[in-house]
């Protein structure tokens, strides 16, 4: 049950999602990979909605060069570790909200633990070797997997549902070169925005998601566009499922 | 036969911002084929300058920042390089973006 406060709180989303799909935010447990810039969008707008469980992992520390995308921290912040400092200000932001923040690197050794039984995983990294393993971790723990990409004034996002869409060894069966990318901070909001409309959609079930479609963001001509992906039968990751 | 290509983002502008190219094959062309005609007659470029930076989308011969897609599937998926085209095929070119 919503307490009065939180029919409060959220009685501009109650208007669309009715009381029972607040009631499923609140009962939602999502997991945030990474708390760049991405991330930083990413877990304001998942707190500020009412998501009733957070898990976002990040080993990083913070650095001068973050603040033009990072608006989870200030300047004062650099030099802390990300997920304490994210984990203060997501809970300012919504105290109702279980906030774990954990200060680890992802790897193939720990994805499994770190994932534990939440219910979708929000890709929020910045490399492909990490996505790659959240990609399979999904598709093994049969949860969606909500991926997002930027570069510069570009990004792209995508929502693979395991057994049922494309996923994203199916889009991208071999790492991109590794470069250093340009960020330009509003294109993490764009797209982190797009990643935390898919998963409030997925657990309110409404509307239509990404399934099987990239959407590509287009910053420097103002163009949203999108693609038709299709399954790869053989796929290594998701061939089986 | 006649393919269609669609570009996104930065292949898009490089390709005179051109939401769909129908190109004129012969029967039998594949994947690199296409990719040939599209370098030498509509000016798709080995590098592609962003901003202060530059997106390098062929090394030689050797495709490297681009993702391509038939009907939908990833060509690595396919015949590679020498995937065949058909008659009304849908080709996809778009960079990958990996930041975060
Ligand atoms: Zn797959």
């Amino acid at each position: 049950m919503l307490t009065e406060n939180e029919l409060k709180r959220y009685e501009r989303q109650i208007r669309i999602f009715g009381a029972d799909g607040q009631e499923r935010l609140k009962n939602a447990k999502v997991f945030v990979a990474g708390a760049g810039g991405l991330g930083s969008a990413i877990s304001i707008y998942l707190a500020a909605a009412g998501i009733g469980g957070i898990r976002i992992v990040d080993h990083e520390k913070i650095e001068l060069s973050n603040l033009n995308r990072q608006i989870l921290y200030c300047d004062e912040d650099v030099g802390r570790e990300k997920a304490a400092s994210a984990e203060e200000k997501l809970k300012k932001i919504n105290p109702d909200v279980s906030l774990e923040a954990i200060s680890e690197t992802i790897e193939e050794n720990n994805v499994l633990e770190l994932v534990g039984d939440f219910d979708l995983i929000v890709d929020a990294m910045d490399n492909f070797h990490t996505r790659y393993l959240l990609n399979r971790t999904a598709i093994v723990k049969n949860i969606p997997f909500f991926y997002g990409a930027i570069n510069g004034l570009y990004g792209q996002a995508t929502t693979i549902i395991p057994g049922k869409t494309a996923c994203l060894r199916c889009i991208f069966p071999e790492p991109p070169l590794s470069m250093t990318f340009p960020v330009v901070g509003a294109t993490c909001g764009v797209i982190g925005c797009i990643q935390v409309t898919e998963i409030v959609k997925y657990i309110v079930k409404m509307g239509s998601s990404l399934e099987n479609r990239l959407l590509l963001w287009d910053g420097l001509n103002a163009k949203i566009d999108e693609i038709e992906i299709e399954r790869n039968p053989s796929c290594e990751d998701c061939g089986w499922k | 036969m006649k393919v269609t290509v669609r570009p996104f983002l930065f292949i898009r502008d490089a390709l005179g911002d051109q939401r769909e190219i129908e190109v004129k094959l012969n029967s039998s062309a594949t994947i690199s084929d296409l990719l040939t005609t599209l370098r030498r007659e509509y000016g798709l470029p080995d590098e592609i300058p962003i901003g202060r930076g530059v997106f390098e989308l062929f090394h030689g011969n050797e495709v490297r920042n681009m993702v391509i897609l038939k009907d939908g599937r990833n060509i690595r998926f396919l015949e590679g390089m020498e995937t065949k085209l058909e008659d009304g095929a849908e080709i996809a070119l778009f960079p990958p973006v990996v930041g975060g």
